[in-house]
């Protein structure tokens, strides 16, 4: 993790320069685990990147935690605009607005979310969740596809998600 | 009774997980040296737009400047009995003339105004009136100056003035000036002679 400014100090270009080299990567997949879309991730990292130009005295220290914030917010804003293009997309955007929390996961949750998936999860629940979180299909889509009716979808997924939450959010089962 | 359930990351993890399995070309990961080259580069090209922008932009204040000159400012100047001219040297104001009541009008100054561009982005009002300078300010900082006393609106100015600067800061340039109080109340200016 780096922290690269503090309050009230401008960046240098070779701190951005950095800053850019080492967070890139992590930013593009993340906005593109959200949109789906090569260009409209590259524009959403990039927004934010020249947010940080030209607003180079910010508040707070910039971080890498801080950046996917940023580009986490962006990406749902592009979302919502493109809600009202492509009302078919209205039920990833649904999934996508519930998680409203600026933590988000580092590299080793993320691999023991998938493990969980692949070993935890029965193969009609998988190959659900593929359809609808890995390859952004609606649910519709997803139950014409498998040949099950969209009940049967959001039931699949709403029994993977509260494993999910049992097994990842010690406070999701303490509320329960 | 059940507690609402907190609200997680959970779905975002999940398609985030997904992605973190696949390789930089499936999800056509950009070259980070050619996006961080094209980044600098728009906000090049960004930056000198926007120069451009005020360039027109001061170009049209000096043209409404010349025209209320023509209308108002030498007519105006001339039949004045009592005046003030003020001179501005580099960055701090100094008064160089005060009143006269009972001038001969012989003796009267007769003010030639004029209006010239400093560089690129600065504004120079030679013997300009305040009122006419004002006129301006308040146009370009979307604002309305008052004036508490008549006396001062007709004093003669030398002045520098950058738009691009803040307006706290032109107060301030005019504070500089001993016959001029100004200061701000939400979009008003009031200018006095303190």
């Amino acid at each position: 993790m780096i922290a690269l400014f503090r309050h009230k100090r401008q960046m240098t270009d070779e701190e951005f320069d950095t800053l850019f080299r080492q967070s890139y990567p992590k930013l593009y997949r993340l906005a593109f685990s959200m949109l789906n879309d090569q260009e409209d991730s590259r524009d959403v990292v990039s927004g934010v990147f020249a947010d940080l130009l030209d607003k180079p005295h910010l508040p707070a220290p910039i971080n890498e935690g801080y950046l996917m914030a940023m580009v986490h917010n962006r990406a749902l804003n592009l979302l919502k605009h493109r809600r009202v293009e492509n009302e078919a997309r209205a039920d990833m955007l649904h999934a996508v607005q519930s998680a409203t929390s600026p933590c988000l996961a580092d590299d080793d949750r993320l691999v023991e979310v998938l493990t969980f998936i692949e070993t935890q999860l029965t193969p009609q629940t998988r190959r659900v969740l593929t359809l609808c979180f890995d390859e952004k299909k609606t649910y519709q889509q997803a139950a014409s596809e498998l040949g099950v009716s969209v009940q049967a979808i959001n039931k699949h997924i709403s029994q993977a998600l509260r494993k999910l939450r049992e097994r990842f959010n010690p406070l999701y089962k303490r509320n329960r | 009774m059940k507690m609402k359930q907190p609200e997680d990351n959970m779905e975002l993890e999940v398609m985030r997980a997904f992605v973190s399995q696949k390789s930089d070309q499936e999800i056509g990961m950009p070259d980070v040296e050619q996006e961080l080259s094209r980044l600098k580069a728009r906000r090049k090209d960004s930056a000198s737009a926007s120069e451009q922008h005020t360039g027109i932009s001061l170009r049209k204040i000096a043209a409404i400047l010349v025209a209320t000159l023509l209308l108002t400012g030498l007519s105006y100047a001339a039949m004045r009995t009592s005046f003030f001219t003020q001179a501005w040297d580099e960055d701090k104001a100094q008064v160089t003339d005060v009143t006269t009541t009972d001038a001969d009008p012989s003796e009267s100054i007769v003010y030639t105004p004029e209006i010239k561009m400093v560089g690129d982005s600065v504004v120079l009002f030679k013997d300009f009136r305040l009122d006419s300078i004002m006129m301006q300010i308040d146009q370009h900082y979307q604002v309305t100056t008052r004036f508490t006393d008549e006396s001062v609106r007709g004093i003669h100015m030398l002045l520098k003035w950058n738009p691009k600067q803040p307006l706290d800061e032109v107060l301030n340039l005019l504070n500089g000036f001993e016959r001029l109080k100004v200061y701000r109340e939400k979009d008003e200016l009031i200018i006095e002679n303190p």
